[in-house]
């Protein structure tokens, strides 16, 4: 199975550079449809979905490989070899932007900018340093992912998980958007929810934009400034856009941010 | 998903909608763009612990419980924004006393002609009930789930046991019936002692083939089931011996043969030796004494068929419904009839083939039919 196809990838737009786009947890590449066209003119654009969410291939999902956020970075490394990127730009969501400090610490010559869109490299508050989040607070989150269906339950019929290369069935369900299989979100949270990526904030050198938004209860204000202390290289840009999702809430401010830097 | 647009065709009553939306026995908020509360009813009020005016300018997320909060942000909200609603999603209320109240909750975003969001309106369902029914079943399944495994780890242990006390057994056995043997060639014993040793040895054969029957139990239920050894054989001279030794065995009944087998067939012949002689064996215990046992042969196109049959009194439907499965005895003589163990591993055997042993029996004869295909 190539990474092209099992991370459902999708290539658009046009230019020499390249510009990568990784969703976040609880959505899939659809996450960048008010952003990613805004470059299609002048870049390359890739959108792909993790493996486990939106049209990535379930079959490939293996329990021990996303049990740390290296395996979602070596996917990523992965479709920038089948590729051939070199140089290109990283925009990374949520957990993702840590994925792309992962893969910027790993392989250098891949990305040569980062733009980290509500990064946070650890939820948990641990002594000085500030997560959003008691220990507590995140075992009530995994455990009530472990015991309520929510909405994946619906997000993702049977009849689909059985038939992946026949998305066309998904379409008359509702809540098509950003489906995940149940028992791989569940998972997928405790990866995201439980990771800290404190020490390696620092092994990034290339420059990142970091994009912090006003009352964000994911990452929150504290933890974009310490993400930006830790960096050598990065800016960070305080935006008006409230809540964790800026690239779909404001995708103008969102965009008009990202090309400043670019 | 239908989103109200046509105007109502029912006449305007007084007082009737206000009513309608405060006293509801759902929960309706409108937010803004940016999901802070703009309205809500009595009804979600009540149920959170705070007056309608507390829950002004809160965000949504505020009302839920931190999983609820964290989930509404990262797939929620976005849902929204994409498909412009989501249906059914089963949260968290967190009420002010620190209640929790499992709801449902649908909701749609309104839109200007660009697209831009104008205002949310969010349904609240109290679902308890629904979700107690949820944890029920979700409790049931985790105690099916670890008896299954409780169960079959003990079965495994089980068939290990068994697999490694039919070995372990079958040494000191040897030695018995090798000493036994050994006895009976000298000819200094009296006929009383040399009757006795003889009457040893052939305990000690019959334990053997029960060890036997045991360790090929356990091979078919671990692993792959029986393994075969496959070549090209003649099988009429084979099959012949087997029932050469039986008549040796019963020299007061009749075991009729009818063969026509003149091509090899491509089959492990000791296991399908052990088929004919269990099938016969059973036909000589069970049938009537004084009707002969026929046993045919034949290979025709790529079929190879080995039928034995007896008259007598018939199996009872029931009795032949579980008559392949282990350890099934007839009831009447249980203590007579060994294990129970000859015709499931016949039965194993011709799986192995990828054949099949099936049985009939009427009042006029009873037959045991080994059928299995010779082409690749």
């Amino acid at each position: 199975m190539n990474a092209l196809k099992r991370n459902n990838v999708v290539v658009g737009g046009k230019g020499s550079t390249a510009m990568m786009f990784a969703h976040g947890f609880g959505c899939d590449q659809n996450m960048w449809r008010f952003v990613a066209p805004a470059f299609e003119e002048s870049y390359q654009t890739i959108l792909f979905d993790h493996v486990g969410a939106g049209g990535s291939d379930l079959a490939a999902y293996s329990h021990e490989k996303y049990n740390a956020l290296e395996g979602y970075a070596e996917d990523i490394i992965e479709i920038g070899h089948e590729l051939r990127l070199k140089d290109a730009v990283f925009v990374g969501h949520s957990v993702s932007a840590m994925m792309g400090v992962i893969v910027a610490a790993k392989e250098p010559q891949l990305f040569r900018k980062l733009v980290l869109v509500g990064p946070s490299p650890s939820y948990i508050n641990a002594g000085e340093y500030i997560g959003g989040f008691t220990e507590a607070q995140i075992e009530e989150l995994l455990e009530s992912l472990d015991s309520n269906h929510m909405g994946w339950s619906i997000a993702m019929a049977p009849v689909i998980m059985g038939n992946p290369d026949r998305k066309e069935l998904g379409e008359e369900l509702t809540n098509s958007f950003c489906r995940t299989d149940p028992e791989i979100a569940r998972h997928f949270a405790r990866t995201t929810f439980l990771s800290d990526c404190r020490d390696i904030l620092g092994g990034a050198r290339i420059p990142a934009l970091i994009l912090q938004c006003s009352n964000d209860v994911i990452a929150p204000r504290e933890v974009g400034e310490y993400v930006h202390r830790q960096m050598p290289n990065s800016k960070l840009v305080l935006m008006e856009a409230t809540g964790h999702c800026p690239n779909l809430s404001a995708p103008e401010e969102t965009i008009a941010a990202i090309k400043a830097f670019l | 998903m239908a989103i109200p647009v046509d105007p109502s065709p029912w006449p305007p009553l007084e007082g009737d909608f206000d009513d309608f939306f405060e006293n509801s026995l759902c929960g309706f908020l409108t937010t803004n763009a940016k999901v802070e509360i703009l309205r809500a009813n009595s009804c979600i009020a009540n149920w959170l612990g705070y007056s309608t005016e507390d829950l002004k300018g809160i965000h949504f997320s505020e009302l839920l419980t931190i999983g609820g909060k964290i989930y509404c942000e990262t797939h929620l909200l976005p849902l929204l924004r994409m498909q412009g609603f989501f249906d059914e999603v089963a949260l968290e209320l967190a009420c002010q006393n620190g209640e929790r109240i499992p709801v449902l909750v649908n909701a749609y975003e309104r839109r200007d002609k660009d697209g831009k969001p104008l205002f949310i309106r969010v349904t609240v369902y109290k679902a308890a009930d629904r979700r107690l029914y949820e944890e029920n079943l979700r409790y049931a399944r985790q105690v099916a789930e670890m008896k299954l495994a409780d169960e079959q780890a003990t079965s495994v242990l089980r068939e290990q046991f068994i697999a490694v006390l039919g070995h372990d057994l079958r040494n000191p056995l040897g030695a018995i019936t090798g000493g036994a043997a050994m006895l009976l060639a000298r000819s200094s014993l009296s006929e009383r002692d040399a009757s006795l040793v003889s009457l040893m040895k052939d305990s000690g054969t019959r334990m053997a083939e029960l060890i036997d029957n045991i360790m090929d139990f356990a091979r078919a239920r671990l692993g792959s089931g029986i393994l075969l050894n496959r070549q090209p054989v003649l099988l009429e001279p084979v099959l012949c011996h087997v029932v050469s030794e039986l008549r040796t065995a019963w020299p007061e009944r009749v075991i009729e043969t009818d063969f026509c087998l003149m091509e090899p067939i491509d089959c492990d012949a000791p296991r399908l030796s052990q088929i004919l002689s269990n099938l016969v064996a059973n036909a000589l215990t069970h049938g009537s004494p004084d009707g002969p046992v026929l046993v045919n042969g034949f290979h025709e196109g790529d079929v190879f068929e080995l039928s034995v049959s007896n008259s007598g009194k018939p199996i009872s439907p029931k009795a032949l419904e579980r008559l392949f499965q282990p350890f099934t005895r007839e009831d009447v003589r249980s203590s007579q009839s060994g294990l129970g163990l000859g015709l499931y591993i016949a039965s194993e055997i011709a799986r192995a083939h990828k054949g099949e042993l099936t049985a009939a029996s009427t009042e006029e004869i009873t037959r045991f039919t080994f059928r299995m295909s010779t082409s690749i």
